[in-house]
């Protein structure tokens, strides 16, 4: 099933066959294309930078050394992508189990935000996706990847199925039990706050 | 009050706020919505709830984020070069192609002759000898050179013909003989 536009997807298509003929230019093209969502995807399971950052750069090396496995007509390149990148989150779960949240983050380090945002909402967004990730870190896995891949990045049923290497009706029983399980960890919170601070 | 239709209806709800449903299901959903305040409650609630999930979900690992650049550089480190093939094989494989090519062309250019317009070769002295004196040991030689044989002398004048007796001279001939016998 394809994700990308039809426009974009032509364009992708072209950067693969440019990497196929072993173009750099190809494979800059699609890393610039995708890294950041990796990234988030990477960040959003294992809830922690290091991990995330290793994890994004194993999953490009891997797919980029394995380009001639992909199949277009079989998954999108970001289906593929994605599936590369959660079966290395995977690994690392089972290397570092229990999923440790970096503490960097947690105490805001390096939270520089943009000069136009308000100290207040700021301070409010950073609360909010702290609470967030503190929710995400008490999901299992399964539920975490489902809820992210759904909400996170806005892939349909269908394609989280596809990533999660499972029936379509398994990965919507995991998003709504995970919808029901972040509910409940986070109405305590306000997090309702932050949606009038996002569109204000 | 919960009846059948509150129980399908938070079954399904999430599903419906997805647009996953079918349109009859959809439909039946959301006639109920209509009616029944405690699920209608229940979806506006899942349905901000999901709004903000939607907004706060991808802001995970937004702040933060590596230097992209170096990566790309770790990446591109370990990436497979393209091996550009260098110049002097290619004029290699040219410079074999090209002796090929001569190597299939020499023998038509070099001893090409108009054979159809030629004169037949005339026979090897080797061969006419052998006419002469027969080999009595290649017995298919010989019949062959004795039918040529029979075939010139059939093309020769008559009066190079050896003499053959006429009948009537044959019985002179058996009467000579009878006499002496």
């Amino acid at each position: 099933m394809r994700v990308e536009p039809a426009g974009q997807a032509e364009t992708i298509e072209k950067m693969i066959a440019r990497c196929l003929k072993g173009d750099q230019k190809g494979f800059e093209s699609l890393y610039s294309q995708f890294a950041s969502g990796i990234y988030r995807l990477c960040y959003s399971l294992l809830l922690h930078r290091q991990d995330a950052e290793d994890v994004t750069q194993e999953t490009f090396v891997y797919a980029f050394k394995n380009m001639q496995r992909y199949d277009a007509k079989r998954a999108s390149f970001k289906t593929w992508l994605y599936t590369i990148a959660i079966s290395r989150c995977r690994n690392q779960y089972r290397r570092k189990r229990p999923l440790l949240m970096d503490i960097a983050n947690l105490l805001h380090f390096d939270v520089p935000g943009p000069k136009s945002e308000t100290p207040e909402g700021s301070l409010a967004e950073q609360n909010a996706k702290d609470a967030v990730e503190a929710a995400l870190a008490s999901l299992s896995p399964r539920l975490r990847e489902a809820i992210v891949l759904r909400y996170g990045h806005g892939l349909t049923y269908r394609e989280v199925a596809e990533v999660m290497d499972c029936p379509q009706k398994t990965a919507e029983s995991r998003v709504r039990l995970a919808h029901e399980a972040l509910r409940s960890l986070l109405q305590p919170v306000g997090i309702g706050l932050l949606d009038e601070l996002l569109s204000g | 009050m919960w009846n059948f239709n509150c129980h399908y209806c938070k079954a399904h709800l999430q599903s419906y706020m997805d647009g996953e449903l079918s349109p009859k299901a959809r439909r039946r959903i959301a006639l109920h919505l209509d009616r029944c305040p405690a699920c209608y409650n229940a979806y506006m609630q899942r349905r901000d709830f999901s709004h903000e999930l939607q907004h706060v979900i991808p802001l995970v690992g937004q702040r933060g984020a590596p230097d992209f650049k170096q990566m790309w550089g770790a990446i591109q480190a370990e990436l497979p070069r393209q091996e550009s093939q260098p110049r002097f094989y290619q004029a290699r494989y040219g410079m074999a192609l090209l002796a090929f090519t001569l190597m299939l062309i020499m023998p038509f250019t070099m001893g090409h002759r108009d054979i159809s317009r030629m004169p037949p070769s005339p026979p090897a002295p080797e061969l006419l000898a052998k006419r002469e004196t027969p080999d009595v040991t290649e017995p298919v030689v010989v019949a062959t050179i004795a039918a040529s044989i029979t075939v010139e002398s059939e093309l020769k004048p008559a009066t190079l013909l050896p003499t053959v007796p006429e009948p009537h001279n044959q019985e002179s001939l058996r009467g000579m003989d009878g006499n002496t016998n």
